[in-house]
């Protein structure tokens, strides 16, 4: 495994990556936030948080793979089993990508091996600190691919290959944005054909007969490079309505503290 | 009064504290049910309204199940003496497919926290194996967990495999999870929808209680 990024912080490989666990630690005050502390934690959950923290950092093992993909490749990996929703946001904005990258990300096995232990041994409350932490810190490395994918350089081993892509840049803002199967009408059953062409068993994750990633907190998708306001959704659909995320109008504006300055 | 310091230092996630009041309570010859209900439970009862009205936080409960834990474990061998108080027995786990265990995890230690024995399952459990579990255990609810779509089915199937057992109705199916709404439960035939681990004690209570 390598850093995969050239002089500039770029992507530039296909090969796995490694992710320095440093750049995607949540601070404390999100983990607290996320598990509904408003305001001041008292100093023992505060000092159960940062031990989460030193814990987290102490076991992920952060690793990507990322694939750029032409836009009929993605267009035969985003079918899948044919179980998508119709209409669904992601096949709106797709076709305006300049960049199409599937990708997979973990933290490792370690991370969830002592959650749940620390459950095991009554150590409820910091076993649910770490869960959080490591939830945060998935997206947070997903995040980190995606910054590196960032416009305006178009760094990304992305380009499409074979296969052109309707819009090409548009003369807007352009932003990468990540989408995942079991969100925004994409099925989870897209994982199958996600895994097969991605092959992120080479950073040791595996999908079960339910199409879920083990080791949990794995996040894998497309990044879709397309002009900002491609990617404003309206939760508008009918799925929308059972979805408890509801990030869809915040997250295409904004990405993590620390990840990817540079990004549109 | 003990009882009341074995709930305030509860509140406060105490677990040094806690088990040594509760032995000192056993030592004044204080009957071990009572120190559980007017002091464990009642402990846990009063974090869980808290928690309800956002004066505490999830860490602030599971330091208090933490402590709580840390007295049964004192009180066990008194109460396993006498038998235990019975609230009802829960068999919970989450469903086939489903590897998703943190908020089946939050739910049992609180409905262990609020007095009911708990069979945990673990994680990515066959539909037979809760109808199983819950006809050898004699359980008053089954409490099902799901955080995924395409697992979310298997909740019906342990519905349908609790009734080729002739235990539908008798006991009581809890469904939860992310994609989970109330109508899917309804129209599962599940008893009860819990939102989330406050909402699920607070529904099993209701239940237990008539």
């Amino acid at each position: 495994m390598n850093d995969g990024l050239d002089q500039e912080g770029a992507l530039r490989t296909t090969a796995p990556l490694k992710i320095p666990v440093r750049d995607i630690l949540p601070d404390a005050a999100s983990v607290l936030r996320a598990q509904g502390v408003s305001g001041p934690a008292r100093k023992k959950v505060a000092d159960l948080g940062r031990q989460a923290l030193a814990l987290l950092e102490s076991l992920a093992s952060p690793a990507a793979v990322v694939e750029g993909v032409s836009l009929d490749e993605f267009m035969e990996v985003f079918r899948g089993e044919g179980l998508n929703e119709s209409p669904n946001p992601i096949e709106k904005i797709f076709p305006f990508a300049s960049g199409l990258a599937l990708f997979a990300v973990t933290l490792g096995d370690k991370v969830r091996g002592k959650i749940d232990a620390l459950f095991t041994t009554d150590d409820f409350a910091l076993g649910c600190l770490l869960d959080t932490a490591a939830s945060l810190a998935a997206d947070r490395a997903a995040a980190w691919l995606e910054a590196r994918c960032s416009a305006p350089s178009q760094r990304l081993r992305a380009r499409p290959k074979g296969g052109a892509l309707s819009g090409g840049r548009a003369p807007q803002e352009i932003r990468p944005l990540r989408y995942s199967p079991g969100y925004c009408g994409w099925h989870l059953s897209g994982q199958k054909k996600l895994f097969a062409r991605l092959k992120p068993e080479r950073i040791g994750l595996r999908l079960n007969e339910s199409w879920l990633m083990s080791p949990l907190k794995s996040v894998s998708g497309v990044i879709v490079t397309a002009p900002a306001s491609r990617h404003a959704v309206e939760p508008s659909y009918g799925f929308c309505a059972s979805c408890r995320n509801r990030t869809c109008k915040t997250r295409s504006g904004t990405r993590p503290e620390g990840l990817g300055k540079e990004a549109a | 009064m003990i009882y009341d310091d074995i709930a305030r230092r509860l509140q406060e996630g105490d677990e040094d504290q806690v088990p040594r009041l509760v032995s000192q309570a056993l030592a004044h010859g204080l009957a071990p049910e009572e120190v559980l209900e007017k002091g464990l439970i009642a402990g846990m009862n009063a974090v869980g309204v808290k928690f309800r009205e956002r004066e505490v936080f999830l860490p602030d409960v599971l330091l208090a199940a933490k402590a709580m834990h840390a007295g049964i474990s004192v009180l066990k061998p008194k109460l396993a003496q006498e038998g235990l108080p019975a609230r009802g027995k829960v068999v919970i786990g989450t469903v086939q497919g489903d590897l998703h265990d943190i908020g089946k995890n939050l739910v049992a230690i609180m409905l262990k926290g609020a007095g009911f024995e708990v069979v945990d399952l673990g994680k990515d459990v066959p539909p037979e194996r809760f109808a199983e579990a819950a006809e050898k255990e004699g359980a008053a609810f089954v409490g099902l967990s799901a955080l995924l779509t395409t697992t979310m089915p298997v909740m019906a199937k342990v519905v349908e495999a609790l009734r080729s057992r002739g235990l539908g109705g008798k006991v009581k199916v809890m469904v939860g999870g992310a994609p989970v709404t109330q109508d899917y439960a309804r129209e599962i035939g599940a008893d009860l929808y819990a939102f989330d681990a406050a909402s699920a004690v607070e529904r099993a209570q209701a239940l237990a209680r008539g």
